[in-house]
C-alpha cells in the first residue's frame, strides 16, 4: 500500500521526534528507585523475612536443606505435641479451674464442651491443655482459642481434630466450633463456660 | 548487536533480577524504556502519562520477575504487560474523561512541553513545522480505537511483526492483520492530504 508507506514513515519520524532525550532516563530511574523503597517501607517485616529467606533459598537450590528444615519443623511440631500436656499454665485463661459441664451421655462418645463466648472475636489456633468431657477424660487435649479467655478442643484417641466451623456467639451466649474427627466423625462443641489449663482431675467432665 | 545476542543479554539480566541484583534490573530498564516509551506514548499521546505508566509497568515486571519463566522472551514478555497496562488505562480514562478539569488538562499540556523541550533544538521553525505535524498524527491516531491504536503503533511505528504483535496481544495473526488493514483506512480517510 504505497500511499500508507508515507503515513507509515510520518509516524515513525513522529515517535522519534516525541522521545525525551538522554537525561530522561537517569531520572526515570531515580524515580523507579524512589518508588521501590516507598513500597519496600510499606511491605510488612515478616513478608520481606519469608522473601529474603525464599531468594536465599533459590539462590542454595539445595532441596535437601528444604527437606532438612521440613523435618526439623515436624519434629518440632511432635516434640510439642508431646511435651505440652505435661506443663502447666500454658493457655492464656486465667479464670481458674472450672469443671466441665459432662453432657456426653447419649452423644455416643461425643464429647461437649462448655465455655463462656467473649467479645472478642478471635480464632486462634494454639496447643492448650483442657480436659473434656466424655469416655476419655485423661486424655490430654489439643485445642484451639477462639477468643480471649475461650477455648475449645476435642480430641479421639489423641488425634487433633480440625475445626471446620466456627460459629460465634448467638443469641443464647453460646459459641459453637465443630470439629471433625477424620475417624469417627464430626464432634460438636458448645462453649458456654471457661475452659483452663491443667490436668483435669478424676471425675471431672463425666 | 544480532538479536540472539540481544535475547541472551536479556536471559542473563533476568536470571540475574531472579536472584536478587537489582542492578541488573536497571540494566533492562535502560535498555528497553526507549521503545516502550515510545509504544506507550503513541498510546496515550500524552508524556505525563506515559511516564506514570512506565513506572508502574517497570514496577509491575519487578513483582513478576520471578514468576517469568523464559517460555517468551523477557522483550515479549515486558511488551504484553506494557500494552495490556496501557489498554486497561486507556479505557479508565475514557471512562473518568468527563471528570478531568480544565486546569488539569493544561497542566498536562504545560508538563508535556516540559518533557518535549528537555532536547534544545537548534532550528526553532523546523521544531514548530514538526510540532503541528505531530499534533495533526496524534489526532489521526486518536480517532482510532485503543486496540486498533496499539496495532498500528507495534507494526508501523515499532516495527514488530505480525506474529510479535500477535503473542503480545494474545489475539491471532489474522486477527492482528485484520485490524491493522482497518485502522490503516481510518488513518488514510483522516489524512487525505498526505495521500497526494
Amino acid at each position: 500500500m504505497e500511499d500508507f508507506d508515507k503515513i507509515r514513515g510520518l509516524l515513525a519520524e513522529r515517535s522519534r521526534q516525541v522521545l525525551p532525550g538522554p537525561e530522561y532516563l537517569d531520572r526515570f530511574l531515580n524515580e523507579f528507585h524512589e518508588r521501590q523503597r516507598r513500597e519496600a517501607m510499606s511491605v510488612p517485616v515478616w513478608r520481606l523475612i519469608w522473601e529474603r529467606t525464599g531468594t536465599w533459598l533459590a539462590r542454595w537450590r539445595s532441596w535437601r536443606c528444604l527437606g532438612l528444615l521440613g523435618l526439623f519443623i515436624a519434629g518440632s511440631g511432635v516434640v510439642a505435641a508431646v511435651r505440652w500436656p505435661q506443663q502447666e499454665g500454658s493457655g492464656r485463661n486465667e479464670a481458674g479451674a472450672v469443671a466441665f459441664e459432662d453432657i456426653s451421655q447419649g452423644f455416643g462418645g461425643f464429647a461437649e464442651a462448655v465455655m463462656e463466648p467473649s467479645a472478642a472475636d478471635l480464632m486462634e489456633p494454639s496447643l492448650v491443655q483442657i480436659g473434656w468431657g466424655g469416655n476419655r477424660t485423661d486424655q490430654w487435649t489439643p485445642g484451639f482459642q477462639v477468643a480471649d479467655g475461650m477455648f475449645v478442643s476435642a480430641c479421639f484417641e489423641a488425634r487433633l481434630l480440625d475445626p471446620v466451623k466456627v460459629r460465634m456467639p448467638d443469641k443464647s451466649g453460646n459459641a459453637r466450633i465443630v470439629m471433625k474427627d477424620p475417624g469417627s466423625g464430626l464432634v460438636v462443641i458448645h462453649a458456654r463456660e471457661w475452659a483452663v489449663s491443667g490436668r483435669p482431675q478424676p471425675g471431672e467432665g463425666r | 548487536m544480532s538479536e540472539p545476542q540481544k535475547q541472551d543479554e536479556d536471559r542473563e539480566w533476568v536470571a540475574r533480577a531472579q536472584g536478587g541484583d537489582t542492578g541488573a534490573f536497571d540494566l533492562l530498564v535502560r535498555k528497553h524504556t526507549p521503545k516502550l516509551y515510545a509504544l506507550v506514548f503513541n498510546m496515550t499521546g500524552n508524556h505525563e502519562d506515559t511516564n506514570d505508566l512506565l513506572q508502574d509497568i517497570f514496577a509491575r515486571a519487578y513483582r513478576s520477575l520471578k514468576r517469568f519463566q523464559g517460555m517468551s522472551t523477557f522483550y515479549t514478555w515486558i511488551y504484553s504487560i506494557s500494552v495490556n497496562m496501557t489498554l486497561n488505562f486507556l479505557k479508565k480514562r475514557t471512562r473518568d474523561r468527563r471528570k478531568v478539569s480544565l486546569d488539569d488538562e493544561e497542566l498536562k499540556a504545560e508538563r508535556d512541553r516540559e518533557i518535549q523541550e528537555a532536547a534544545p533544538s537548534s532550528d526553532p521553525v523546523r521544531e514548530v513545522e514538526i510540532r503541528e505535524l505531530n499534533e495533526r498524527l496524534s489526532r489521526a491516531l486518536r480517532q482510532l480505537s485503543n486496540d486498533h491504536r496499539a496495532v498500528v503503533t507495534m507494526f508501523d511505528i515499532m516495527g514488530l511483526s505480525h506474529k510479535e504483535i500477535s503473542e503480545i496481544m494474545g489475539v491471532s495473526a489474522g486477527t492482528v492483520r485484520s485490524r491493522l488493514h482497518y485502522a490503516h483506512r481510518q488513518l488514510q480517510n483522516y489524512l487525505e492530504e498526505f495521500r497526494k
